[in-house]
């Protein structure tokens, strides 16, 4: 199968000192559907390469496409459009807007692209119900824990339905029961709704959620393992 | 330096362009979204957003405050009136103590013909208030001031509008002088009656010149009389005569008065006397206080610089503070101008709402101060427009930076709190001396 997502000889430099290369070299391809695991050490790479995957920084060297839009070929509005519509981004600090409630975090994408208001309302309400948060809609995420906030998150990723969603140790700020949670919440819209997950974490303990688990080392991917059997 | 510079041009022409039509009409059709935003911003932060609209609302009273002082003292010291009526277009000349008020107590002398004005008064009478000028001929400026100016009642000469067949030579007339003490009638014997019919072109002009004209104080004149005739039409001679008495005179003129055509004229009159300038030309003096490049005016204009500093350090706290949401914001695909034009919005609140805490406030403590003051204070129309005019600029500025560090920024580099550098490219982060913000 073509993949949706295709990364080819990326690295990045960071002008610090002399210059850090944080990403030396990666090839990566992601499928429609597919739940990739990027796993790996600290200072790996993982999160520069997830970056670099949903457009937050360019690459030193190397492209990337997106159903066959090269993101070198995009200025930055064109990527902040690319962002917009294509990708949906968890991260492990949840990151919701303080200043909106629940509801209309999740909502924000959506207006974004200009769905209409009825529609919006009732992607919303969907969302909201499918992660388990209708009770928290009216709440602003400093009145809910981190499990909540993490799951309005996601509600957030997926609203405009995007190409991939791409998560950043979403986990990482998660107590275990919690953290299962969302790794579930991540398995289930992969298996019911073929939304594609990149999802990076310095736990090897979740590739059994993955279809597939990139393990990085030193800059560099150092091992693909494919897991069919974890597909249903 | 360069790299200020340079990244002080790209800033300018950055807001040039944004500030294109195209591009601000873009913005308005984005407003819809991102209004609601910067409006639950605002309120959430209200505190914070108080003190932005407070600093620029102080700048806008203390500059109101001062343009007012600043005005009310450049007509004291100028004498700009416009309530002084004279008969001619020169030709005002009169005593001045150094504690005097032109405008009411002058006693002045006017040249007209062969007669010299000596006073002016204010009439009532059945024609209704007029201002009547007293001639006295041949006198030649009263004893050229030596002498004192005669308690009524005396002689005066009335314009013949005025007198219109009711008054004749010799009649008694009950004219009204107001003075230090207030409005006081006294009465005075017609001595004669002057019109538009006399040869004398400026009596013909007394009569038929709008009596409201405006008149500047333009100059004072100084004269003393010397032992020989020494006339100097140059600028202030060297050995300077002793004064003695009532010397010096202050010239009132429309805006197109030539004083050194006066002071030929002067000098014809008095051919034994040495006149010269004295202190400072009013036009000049006026300038100092209320020119546009006035010392006044450049302390008006720190203010603003001091409340646009105001505004700039809060506008940047608040976006070091919000440099994580505002880098979600892009991450959920927010495009730089957008968030550019979001904290424009948010900032646009807080200077309407200072903007007109500051009107309030400036107009109601010029009214305050002016009911309290001995010195009137004077605030024109231009000075609200100066003040709105240079509140918007400063605010712009002081919020333009802010929003194009946060523009110009990475996703990255807000989610992840780096530093944030006026010049966007990776050497100034490299260097990194400044410190960035």
């Amino acid at each position: 199968m073509k993949p949706i997502l295709e990364a080819t000889s990326l690295a990045r430099r960071f002008p610090v000192g002399d210059g850090v290369w944080a990403l030396k070299r990666a090839d990566l391809g992601v499928v429609q559907g597919e739940f990739v695991l990027v796993t790996g050490p600290s200072g790996c790479g993982k999160t520069t390469l997830l970056n670099l995957l949903g457009g937050l920084d360019r690459p030193t060297r190397g492209d990337i496409l997106l159903r066959g839009t090269a993101y070198s070929k995009l200025d930055e509005s064109g990527l902040a459009r690319l962002r917009r519509r294509e990708l949906g981004f968890v991260f492990q600090f949840f990151n919701l807007l303080s200043d909106l409630t629940a509801e209309e975090n999740v909502a924000l994408p959506m207006r974004m692209i200009g769905l209409p208001k009825a529609e919006m309302v009732t992607r919303t309400k969907e969302l909201l119900g499918v992660v388990g948060m209708s009770h928290r809609s009216n709440h602003t995420p400093l009145e809910m824990s981190g499990g909540e906030q993490q799951r309005i998150a996601v509600a957030r990723a997926l609203a405009c339905s995007p190409t991939i969603v791409l998560a950043d140790e979403p986990t990482g700020n998660l107590d275990s029961r919690n953290s299962e949670d969302i790794m579930e919440l991540f398995r289930r819209f992969n298996r019911e709704n073929g939304q594609t997950f990149v999802v990076v974490s310095h736990d090897p303990g979740f590739s059994g959620y993955a279809d597939r688990v990139v393990r990085m080392h030193d800059g560099e991917v150092a091992e693909v393992e494919k897991k069919e059997s974890s597909r249903p | 330096m360069m790299d200020f510079l340079d990244a002080l041009f790209r800033g300018l022409s950055g807001l040039a362009r944004a500030l294109h039509p195209r591009n601000l009409l873009a913005i308005a059709r984005k407003t819809p979204l991102y209004g609601p935003l910067a409006v639950r911003s605002v309120r959430r932060r209200l505190l914070r957003n108080l003190l932005v609209g407070l600093s620029l609302g102080s700048g806008i009273v203390v500059f109101l405050g001062l343009a007012a002082s600043f005005g009310g003292a450049a007509e004291g010291t100028a004498g700009k009136t416009r309530d002084l009526s004279l008969p001619a277009d020169v030709v005002a000349l009169g005593a001045l103590s150094p504690d005097s008020r032109p405008v009411e107590e002058l006693k002045w002398v006017a040249q007209a013909g062969s007669y010299e004005t000596f006073d002016r008064w204010r009439a009532a009478s059945s024609l209704g208030t007029r201002w009547v000028v007293g001639l006295a001929p041949g006198g030649r400026l009263w004893g050229l001031l030596g002498l004192p100016i005669p308690e009524g009642p005396g002689e005066v000469f009335l314009p013949e509008g005025l007198a219109a067949g009711h008054l004749r030579v010799g009649d008694s007339v009950s004219l009204g002088a107001t003075g230090p003490a207030g409005f006081a009638g006294r009465q005075y014997r017609v001595s004669g009656v002057f019109g538009t019919a006399s040869s004398d072109a400026l009596l013909g002009e007394a009569v038929v010149m709008p009596l409201d004209e405006l008149l500047d104080l333009r100059q004072t004149l100084a004269v003393t009389t010397g032992p020989e005739p020494a006339v100097t039409t140059g600028p202030e001679p060297a050995a300077r005569p002793a004064l003695a008495g009532p010397n010096s005179f202050a010239v009132w003129q429309r805006d197109a008065g030539d004083l050194e055509g006066l002071r030929r004229r002067v000098a014809t009159l008095f051919p034994e006397a040495t006149l010269w300038w004295a202190g400072l030309p009013a036009s000049r003096a006026y300038q100092s206080v209320g020119g546009f490049l006035s010392p006044g005016n450049l302390v008006l204009a720190l203010t603003f610089v001091l409340a646009g500093l105001g505004v700039f350090n809060v506008m940047l706290l608040s976006l070091l503070q919000r440099k994580v949401q505002l880098g979600v914001l892009k991450a959920l695909g927010a495009e730089n101008d957008e968030v550019f034009l979001l904290l424009l919005l948010e900032g646009s609140f807080m200077a309407v709402g200072g903007t007109l805490l500051g009107l309030g406030g400036g107009l109601t403590l010029v009214r305050l101060l002016d009911r309290a003051s001995l010195v009137p204070l004077h605030l024109t129309v231009g000075n609200l427009v100066w003040a709105l005019a240079l509140a918007a600029t400063s605010f712009l500025l002081a919020a333009w930076l802010p929003a194009t560090l946060c523009r110009r920024a990475s996703p990255i580099q807000l989610m992840a709190g780096r530093r944030l550098y006026v010049n966007p490219r990776s050497t100034c982060a490299q260097c990194g001396r400044c410190g960035g913000f």
